[in-house]
């Protein structure tokens, strides 16, 4: 399989064949990100994913070969959502006692596919977690990050990641140990 | 950081949260938008061309890099090879020997020359311009060996006519007699000048050499009895297998713009 890069640095010298294996790879895992980023809102996750992938062939010049594009593609990605609700204003504040019965009806959550309440606590306990310590945990979690990828895509040091992280993870299990999850 | 067993319940917990599958038609859309995006190279790649307009960008190619090369160059490689056409007649004219033809020993080592002030800071101030042109600069260095090349082969042919017909040579042969050494000698100052990026010492390796060729086939030196006669008829096939091989390797070298271009622009 070719390497993300080795694509990237064609479609930087003008290889259009080249963009397609790139979406075909990342856009599913990167809908899962913005899903998860945007709390559950599916329409605006597919929003962010499109301008995301605009922005990063548009401005495909500035991509450093060889450095991961991955990365690279996440950090575009994660600038999009938090600009987002820069721009809009549209940023939940962390609410620790957030929880599905709290969602107004105009609550961009998708409805249908929150599989119950264990998915809704899920949500509310990342919700309750500030955005540069959620953004860590969703990617080292669910987009299977490596640490290093993560100080890559969020450009912070590796320390910063394993500090964020560290308490990103506290702070959950204090939320799980509230909904009496787990142990 | 976290133990595994945190690890462990932290992950089962997270799982309970399935992201959507993504939506066929947003991810349509989305090639679509991406299709219309200009690449970077959309807008200074060459659009297909018949044959006709490839030879026509060839001939472009070819004429901008006359108007670049030293004007010296061609009034030398003129002067040189007329001088040896004459000094073959006056030769032959004086005691009937074909053995010895000036224009075999000049033709190469004009070519060699000109060959080898190709490029270089001193020759070519106009190369850094060039190499900011979509055009690559292993094209123009390929255009510029055809040009000069060309022009010496063209003059060479001539004299050889000219000697044909005033001097009973055989054509065939006399042409054969210089135009191998010409592409070897014309082949290695190509090599040498990708490699030193210097003319001058691009020239005196050439010279060198050619001096040492020309006085093992014709002066008999015992001194360099050791070294094969690279001029005599026998050793044609392997002058023209070591001229292909100094120009692929001179070509692979030249692939890595950095090579030759290190000096102009970095």
């Amino acid at each position: 399989m070719i390497a993300d890069e080795t694509l990237a640095r064609r479609v930087q010298n003008g290889d259009r064949l080249a963009v397609d294996p790139l979406v075909e790879r990342h856009y599913s895992p990167l809908i899962g990100y913005l899903y998860r980023m945007t709390g559950g809102d599916r329409a605006l996750a597919e929003d962010l994913a499109h301008e995301t992938f605009m922005r990063a062939i548009t401005n495909i010049a500035q991509y450093q070969h060889p450095r991961p594009f991955k990365a690279w593609l996440y950090a575009i990605a994660t600038n999009a959502a938090r600009n987002h609700y820069k721009s809009a204003d549209q940023r939940r504040t962390a609410n620790t006692d957030h929880d599905l019965d709290d969602v107004p009806d105009d609550h961009p959550i998708d409805a249908p596919l929150i599989e119950g309440e264990e998915a809704a606590a899920v949500i509310a306990a990342l919700d309750a977690l500030p955005d540069h310590q959620r953004e860590v945990v969703l990617l080292y979690y669910y987009q299977q990050f490596s640490l290093q990828e993560i100080a890559e895509t969020l450009h912070i040091p590796l320390g910063t990641v394993k500090s964020r992280l560290s308490i990103g993870i506290s702070r959950l299990r204090e939320r799980m140990k509230a909904m009496d999850y787990g142990r | 950081m976290t133990n595994h067993q945190d690890d462990h319940d932290i992950r089962a917990f997270l799982d309970r949260w399935h992201a959507p599958a993504p939506d066929p038609a947003a991810k349509a859309r989305l090639i679509d938008s991406l299709n219309t995006v200009p690449l970077p190279a959309a807008w200074i790649g060459a659009p297909t061309l018949s044959a006709r307009a490839r030879v026509r960008q060839a001939w472009l190619l070819v004429r901008s890099q006359m108007r670049i090369v030293n004007p010296i160059t061609w009034i030398a490689s003129l002067l040189v090879i007329a001088f040896g056409v004459l000094v073959t007649l006056a030769i032959h004219q004086m005691d009937g020997a074909a053995g010895m033809i000036p224009l075999v020993i000049v033709a190469p080592i004009v070519t060699a020359v000109g060959v080898a002030f190709l490029y270089g800071e001193e020759v070519d101030p106009a190369l850094e311009l060039q190499l900011a042109t979509p055009i690559s600069p292993l094209l123009i260095l390929l255009a510029r060996l055809a040009l000069l090349f060309g022009f010496d082969l063209i003059l060479s042919l001539i004299g050889s006519v000219i000697l044909a017909g005033a001097a009973d040579f055989a054509l065939g042969s006399l042409i054969v007699s210089w135009l191998v050494p010409m592409t070897f000698l014309s082949a290695v100052a190509f090599l040498l000048s990708v490699l030193f990026f210097d003319p001058l010492q691009s020239v005196l390796i050439a010279l060198t050499a050619w001096t040492g060729i020309v006085l093992r086939h014709f002066a008999n030196f015992e001194a360099l009895g050791g070294i094969p006669d690279v001029l005599a008829v026998s050793a044609r096939p392997i002058l023209i297998a070591a001229a292909l091989i100094a120009v692929i390797v001179a070509l692979r070298l030249a692939e890595r713009d950095e090579r030759f271009t290190r000096k102009d622009t970095l």
